[in-house]
């Protein structure tokens, strides 16, 4: 345990939250952009000297924020980084620093850029607090940015399934805790809603038949895993791949299981985590088998979403290690693809406009460095050899079999099918005979910066998959400790 | 002290990293800067086979003046979690040389042939580089120590396979016949992980040096039958994908749409007998699995005469050619599954190299018709027809219906597989776009942004958005 001498943390998220704040008021578009891929690229920054700072340390180790909070309880610190959350603060931060540099012109609105970085610091602040009630306002805040956007003055709107899906998550969440927060209250802990507090008391505190269901079904609900996945195919046809990119990357859902769910409720989850693998399971392959008929490149785009994000889940509830660490390492890898991806699918669009998947549009002939990227970035979020997904793929695939038997096999059928929807998506947008009309230039040097950068980090990621592992395992053996040595440990966890 | 082994080590790795080393070279310059010469990437392409060749010959020379009959290079773990590790091990032994020597001579002959066949065509780097990276996946492939880098040598290979089949891209008919090989090599590369995975579970070996012990031809299977028979089926459904056998063939004569040159690397030389490979290089498994070796046995056999049958009512050369290809396949593959392995071996590299050369040669068929004819002093009469007259009329007509339509294999499948299973996923599909519209119908399409592109984009690059 050690204390910051200077409140980065806290300084770092208070500083993005302004800048976010003060993009809705800037009216010129390439200031606004500026603006915030500094913003994002600073974040970027200190998430990568963190997680070099916290890169060999176990994983119960913290670097805590001095700035403390006295809400509901005794004065503490709310912000701490460890071995979890470091790396992945750097890749929300290259998520949103990738979309917010290869964004198309004309699909960049200040307003927008002010939501993805309000929505960074939000998603900063959930990776990083103690405090579950810090927690919760950050889930919140994470998804207002984004609402004015599901209501197009002209096109698809997508306001209602937004409400229902996400805040029914966050709903969902909220009344978790706060039932978590009520039961420690009673018990006369000094700080309810602190992770820490909540971990080191020995009473029990926590009415599982009440908290666990509510925050499984809110998780559940934002990861769309099966059967309430359907808002993300929508979304993507509705609003983008972009927007629901930057909704679905940080994986917001499998962070709750990970940061809440198995320290507050190891034995219980422990049971519970097989039906939950095979639900994410199901999800993965129903995804990956309707991205074989979607008919529009932004639907199979959203398929593609719900069945790789699901299968971070199920690495998340394998109970090897090699498991555990596929699905850590595949929330990073399948992220960055994706990101790419919708990059591409943003380029493509502004280029011919939204794709149907019936026809073919011919792209490859003017646009042979898209072509190329698209390809390149599909193919590694279904695990190319040679970038991180392979790795993480291998990681997963043999962990699941270890733990749950069968479930490997559907991995691999799922993984099948994604790797089909990838080609077919890339052949009917890029090949067959280009109009004589087409006339569209390839990459601009500021999406051939974000495109590439991203396949850059995906192959070195790849070829050295042995440090960035390195970095996920720990996490792992941990989270693995938790779960199948609980009961050696009286009801007291580490967050 | 450099010891003679650690040479030969040396010239192994190199071997593999040629070609590899090349493909990044040549796709580090499309991506970042421009589109390279057609004379940087040719010689770039004649250096890494060259190279790979030397090496691979000194290995040739190495081994059998110094008696060694296997080098294995252990380049170390190349991520580890617990107790698993995957092992970067290369393998050079007689198996593995033999597909290296071919991969090294049949890439070196592609690359010399395509310097002048694609001359000016506009995707010349392109081919170049995709054949670069299917040489690199066929020397993972066939140098691979663990069955786990196979794979991933295996996937580089079924893309590579699909891109060049689909290299005449301005036309819509290559890719719709790259998708269908495609899904072909998905479906059975579902086979090959699951047989990797089963493999592990009852195996601690990681590589095949451990696992099977004895030198090739020789080992024994770490697990007994039970286990032994599923992973064998698996790893036959997965050959059967790779090299076009009943009924996953309808691929071969569609990838036949690809460039001359790739057809003849692939589907003479090389991919199509990598599920030979696989085969021979898990022999061990094959012998403790009779079912799989009898199923593969009939399956080759089938192949052949099927082939064989369809492709002599074929009315162009290099359809002609793919069947002979599948059928030699079909009964390479009958060899292993009787345990004829050496056989197999011989046969392979004979029949890549001849099936190579008749691919190269099949543009310029009529010309040598013309000089063959001539040098006989007049036509020389077709053979194989006398056979044919042997059967009685009625079966002729029918085995001549069969052969037309290939027989029969791709429309039984699509009738009773692939159409009614994607018309289930339509129907589900519908389904889950009427129940989002439950809750917000879609609005109808916004001619701004779908008919018309959002943000025109100069051809010259610069930033003309609006």
């Amino acid at each position: 345990m050690t204390r910051l001498s200077f409140p980065w943390l806290t300084s770092a998220i208070v500083l993005t939250l302004l800048i976010g704040v003060l993009l809705a008021r800037v009216s010129d578009p390439s200031r606004a952009r500026r603006l915030a891929v500094g913003a994002a690229a600073a974040l970027a920054l200190l998430g990568v000297g963190a997680t070099i700072l916290v890169h060999g340390a176990s994983a119960d180790t913290r670097w805590i924020d001095p700035v403390e909070l006295a809400i509901l309880g005794a004065p503490r610190p709310v912000l701490a980084l460890d071995p979890l959350n470091a790396p992945l603060l750097a890749y929300a931060a290259i998520v949103v620093l990738a979309v917010m540099a290869g964004t198309p012109r004309v699909a960049f609105e200040p307003t927008r850029a002010s939501a993805a970085i309000i929505h960074l610091a939000a998603t900063w602040t959930l990776f990083l607090t103690l405090d579950l009630g810090l927690f919760t306002a950050a889930y919140v805040l994470a998804l207002v940015p984004a609402l004015p956007s599901t209501q197009h003055h002209r096109g698809p709107s997508a306001r209602r399934l937004y409400l229902l899906y996400l805040f029914g998550s966050a709903t969902m969440i909220a009344v978790a805790i706060a039932s978590v927060g009520y039961a420690a209250m009673r018990a006369g802990v000094a700080a309810p809603l602190s992770l820490v507090d909540l971990s080191a008391s020995t009473v029990e505190l926590r009415p599982p038949w009440i908290a666990l269901p509510l925050l499984l079904v809110g998780v559940v609900l934002r990861k769309g895993a099966f059967p309430f996945h359907s808002w993300i195919p929508a979304l993507s046809e509705r609003l983008g791949p972009l927007s629901l990119i930057l909704l679905t990357a940080p994986q917001i859902g499998a962070f709750v299981l990970v940061r809440i769910g198995i320290p507050l409720f190891p034995e219980q989850l422990a049971e519970a985590l097989p039906v939950v693998a095979r639900i994410a399971l199901v999800a993965s392959v129903y995804g990956a088998a309707l991205g074989l008929v979607a008919k529009t490149l932004r639907r199979a785009f959203g398929w593609l979403v719900v069945s790789q994000s699901a299968l971070v889940l199920v690495g998340l509830e394998c109970t090897t290690p090699d498991g555990m660490a596929g699905g850590l390492t595949l929330w990073l890898s399948v992220g960055l693809a994706l990101t790419g991806l919708a990059l591409a699918i943003g380029a493509v669009e502004a280029r011919i406009g939204q794709r149907s998947l019936e026809s073919y549009a011919g792209l490859a002939t003017r646009a042979p460095r898209l072509a190329a990227t698209f390809l390149i970035l599909g193919f590694a979020s279904v695990g190319l050899p040679g970038t991180l997904g392979f790795v993480a793929e291998d990681l997963l695939v043999h962990g699941a079999l270890a733990s749950y038997p069968g479930i490997g096999a559907a991995i691999v059928v799922a993984t099948g099918c994604n790797g089909f929807t990838i080609l077919r998506a890339f052949t009917r947008t890029f090949y067959g005979p280009a109009p004589s009309s087409l006339a569209v230039g390839d990459l601009l040097p500021r999406e051939r910066l974000a495109l590439v950068g991203l396949v850059v980090l995906l192959v070195a990621g790849g070829i050295l998959a042995g440090p960035v592992v390195r970095t996920r395992e720990p996490v792992a053996a941990h989270l693995i400790d938790r779960l199948v040595g609980p009961a050696t440990s009286s009801g007291g966890h580490a967050p | 002290m450099i010891t003679f082994v650690d040479v030969l080590e040396f010239l192994g790795v190199g071997a593999l990293l040629a070609p590899l080393l090349a493909f990044f070279c040549v796709g580090a310059t499309m991506l970042f800067f421009r589109a390279p010469g057609e004379r940087f990437v040719a010689r770039l392409t004649a250096l890494a086979f060259g190279l790979s060749l030397l090496a691979s010959i000194g290995l040739l020379v190495g081994m059998a003046i110094h008696d060694v009959d296997r080098i294995s290079v252990d380049l170390g773990g190349w991520f580890s979690v617990g107790n698993y590790v995957f092992e970067l091990s290369i393998l050079v032994d007689r198996l593995s040389l033999p597909f290296m020597l071919l991969t090294a001579v049949l890439g070196g002959v592609i690359g010399r042939f395509s310097r002048s066949y694609l001359h000016r065509d506009p995707g010349y780097p392109r081919f170049f580089l995709l054949t670069l990276l299917f040489a690199s996946g066929m020397l993972i492939i066939v140098m691979a120590g663990s069955i786990d880098l196979l794979f991933a040598g295996w996937e580089l290979v079924g893309i590579t396979s699909a891109l060049l089949i689909a290299f005449f891209h301005h036309r819509e008919g290559p890719s719709g016949n790259a998708l269908r090989t495609f899904a072909v090599y998905r479906t059975c590369d579902v086979a090959l992980l699951v047989a990797v995975v089963l493999f592990h579970h009852h195996t601690v070996a990681a590589d095949y040096q451990t696992a099977y012990g004895d030198h090739w031809p020789g080992g024994t299977a770490p697990f007994d039958g039970a286990i032994a028979t599923p992973v064998g089926l698996l790893l036959v459904l997965a050959a059967m994908g790779k090299s076009a056998q009943v009924p996953f063939s309808g691929w071969l004569p569609r990838a036949m749409e690809g460039p001359t040159p790739s057809s003849a690397i692939f589907y003479g030389g090389l991919s199509i007998h990598a599920g030979a490979y696989l085969l021979l290089r898990n022999a061990p498994v094959l012998e403790r699995a009779p079912i799989a070796a009898t199923a593969l046995v009939v399956v080759g056999i089938a192949t052949a005469l099927l082939a064989t049958l369809s492709g002599r009512a074929q009315a162009d050369a290099k359809n002609q050619l793919a069947y002979a290809s599948m059928a030699q396949v079909g009964l390479i593959l009958a060899e292993i599954g009787l345990g004829l392995r050496m056989i197999a071996l011989v046969h392979i590299a004979g029949h890549a190299s001849v099936r190579t050369l008749q691919l190269l040669r099949a543009p310029s068929m009529l010309h040598d018709f013309h000089r063959i004819h001539a040098a006989a002093g007049g036509h020389l009469d077709p053979t194989g027809g006398h056979y044919e007259m042997i059967l009685p009329a009625g079966l002729r007509r029918r085995l001549y219906a069969l052969a037309i339509h290939r027989g029969g294999l791709d429309a039984l499948l699509d009738r009773f597989v692939v159409g009614p299973m994607l018309r289930l996923l339509e129907r589900i599909d519908r389904a889950e776009a009427r129940w989002a519209a439950l809750f917000e119908p879609p609005a109808a399409p916004d001619p701004d942004t779908v008919a018309r592109p959002e943000a025109p984009v100069a051809r010259d690059g610069t930033e003309a958005e609006r």
